[in-house]
């Protein structure tokens, strides 16, 4: 019958991409937290080391992997060598994903800008997620288990605001996002039947680096904002000050990196062994679809 | 998650003498939560037999076997006159409550022509109407404890399927209800999500909705027909336990940023 140690993930391995801050690194702490060994990926060496000191200060074992994780041969070498080190991948985040960071050169005609920017995003948001997958998914099969939690959002889940979407959130970061919650349905009925859950998270708006930035932008740039404090700019938005922005949060309070973390654990944990497929809003109520 | 994360806290579960109200009470009591258990104990439905004594008792048995005292209350959920007293007795009892799961439902297949009205009527009393009477007479004392409600739908509330209009209907509607709660409510500071199983082996498929068969039949038989069943049609390959439910019902009772969603946990066989 019960097990009560169904939320435990000792002996389990993960691999957390883009985890040196933020969303992944909490992910990485909150999967250590409940047993779970983790290789630890950042783009940077010291963020990387970071994450994968707190994971050990938390009991388990880190393997940190910085690297470039939307470069395709990173990738490989990054699940190859997690692999090496630990065995096995028991559960995999693809957490990887942002704006606009670096555009690659725009071509030469009329569309180059767009065309650049659109490709950008694919690289970030879907491409880095469903090349990791591959890398991941052929020995999760052997195996005969596996979970894998695609970190989507809103944005993937509903359209937003025209304010929005010219200020913060660009409609190619929407569509890459609903492309990978369209893609966490597909592989869950794929590889259902393997023994292997596909679910996907949607953070709603989430105090990191890169709402921080967004913040800054705001109270810099835009007239109506100007000479306020970004962070108590960024609380008005769960207060539902800007609805002309964003939509209420019924719970008026923002989402945090910890809530995400734990909807992800619980995914991945036996607690969740029939859940697949599915996309779960942690998002204070915010998104109505 | 802290093992016993809902200790000193008090869950009320409808329709908990049996089933997934039953493995819910007790995932919940494992958390640490005291658990009252509301169900129509000996009540008639025409399609199938509601709890008995005999169930509740070992329920009841079971909870205790997991370390709490649980209270039993007769209630009936389409009556606003019990609900009020259910709450009465939970809140004299205990002194609070912080999670109402109003699991408490009702199947009854047919093609729209063979359907009785009261068949109809009854289904949406209890799956839909239900919800309206429970959590009204739950909402001061779910303000006064910032508490939660879980509602169990189906994912017959996602998705319509010929000879199912009154629950589909019915489990529909507690989904709109659930979305509804979750924004009037969000004010309180009461959260409200709603659950979708997909297939249990409960008496709803074993002793309804699972189709005849032509030779006589002994339960496990019926049982084992019901999982084969479930294996073709899942893409997890097997139906959904009441315990998988209740760590949904807990994961969504205790997320303090989630409000609105109804989770399937279905093994996959609707995905959103
Ligand atoms: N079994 C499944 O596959 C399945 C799938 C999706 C959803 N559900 C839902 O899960 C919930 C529990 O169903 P179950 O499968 O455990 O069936 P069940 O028949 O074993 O349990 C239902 C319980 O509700 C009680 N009840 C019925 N009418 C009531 C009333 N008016 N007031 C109070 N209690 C009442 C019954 O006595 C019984 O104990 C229901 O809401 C059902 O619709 C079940």
């Amino acid at each position: 019958m019960m097990n009560p140690n169904r939320r435990k993930l000792d002996g389990k391995v993960a691999l957390v991409s883009a985890a040196g801050r933020g969303i992944g690194r909490a992910i990485a702490i909150g999967l250590a937290e409940a047993g779970a060994s983790v290789a630890v990926n950042s783009y940077g060496e010291e963020t990387t080391n970071n994450t994968a000191d707190a994971v050990r200060a938390a009991g388990s074992e880190a393997l940190p992997l910085a690297g470039d994780i939307t470069d395709p041969d990173t990738i490989l070498s990054t699940a190859n060598r997690a692999r090496e080190h630990f065995g096995r991948i028991d559960i995999l985040v693809n957490n990887v994903g942002a704006g606009p960071k670096e555009m690659s050169e725009a071509e030469h005609h009329a569309l180059g800008p767009v065309a650049a920017l659109w490709d950008a995003l694919y690289d970030q948001n879907l491409r880095a997620a469903v090349l990791m997958t591959e890398a991941v998914v052929p020995n999760m099969i052997e195996q005969g288990h596996g979970k894998i939690v695609q970190v989507s959002s809103i944005a993937g889940k509903t359209s937003l605001s025209d304010q929005m979407l010219k200020i913060f959130a660009h409609p190619a970061y929407g569509a890459m996002k609903a492309a990978l919650c369209h893609y966490t349905t597909t592989l869950a009925e794929v590889l259902g039947p393997r023994g292997i859950n596909v679910n996907a998270v949607c953070p709603g708006i989430v105090w990191t680096d890169s709402w921080k930035s967004n913040a800054e932008n705001a109270v810099a740039n835009l007239p109506r904002f100007r000479g306020l404090d970004a962070r108590d700019w960024f609380e008005g938005i769960a207060r539902g000050d800007y609805p002309e922005i964003f939509d209420r949060t019924p719970l008026r309070r923002e989402q945090t990196v910890e809530d995400i973390a734990d909807a992800v654990v619980f995914l991945v944990s036996e607690a969740a062994r029939n859940i697949t497929g599915q996309s779960l809003m942690v998002d204070g109520g915010m998104v109505k679809s | 998650m802290n093992p016993k994360i809902l200790e000193g806290k008090v869950a009320l579960v409808t329709g908990g003498a049996r089933g997934i109200g039953a493995g819910i009470a007790e995932v919940l009591a494992r958390a640490g939560a005291q658990i009252a258990i509301g169900d129509l104990v000996g009540g008639k439905h025409t399609a199938y037999r509601l709890a008995d004594h005999d169930e509740l008792d070992a329920t009841l048995a079971r909870l205790s076997n997991a370390g709490v005292e649980p209270f039993s209350i007769h209630l009936d959920v389409t009556q606003s006159a019990s609900c009020n007293s259910a709450l009465a007795a939970v809140l004299d009892h205990f002194g609070r409550l912080d999670i109402l799961v109003n699991n408490a439902g009702i199947v009854r297949s047919g093609l729209v022509g063979d359907l009785d009205e009261s068949d109809w009527d009854q289904m949406f009393a209890v799956n839909s109407k239900g919800l309206f009477l429970m959590s009204r007479a739950a909402l001061p004392a779910l303000k006064e404890s910032q508490g939660a409600i879980v509602n169990i739908a189906s994912v017959a509330g996602l998705q319509g399927h010929a000879g199912m209009s009154a629950y589909c209907g019915s489990k529909f509607a507690a989904i709109g209800i659930t979305q509804s709660f979750a924004q009037e409510f969000a004010g309180d500071g009461i959260r409200v999500n709603a659950v979708c199983p997909g297939f249990l082996a409960t008496a709803m498929w074993l002793d309804h909705l699972l189709p005849a068969s032509d030779a006589e039949e002994s339960q496990e038989e019926r049982a084992a027909r019901f999982e084969a069943m479930m294996n073709k049609m899942v893409p997890l390959g097997r139906p959904q336990t009441p315990d998988d439910i209740g760590e949904a019902v807990l994961q969504l009772a205790t997320a303090p940023n989630i409000t609105g969603v109804a989770l399937p946990v279905a093994g996959g066989a609707i995905m959103r």
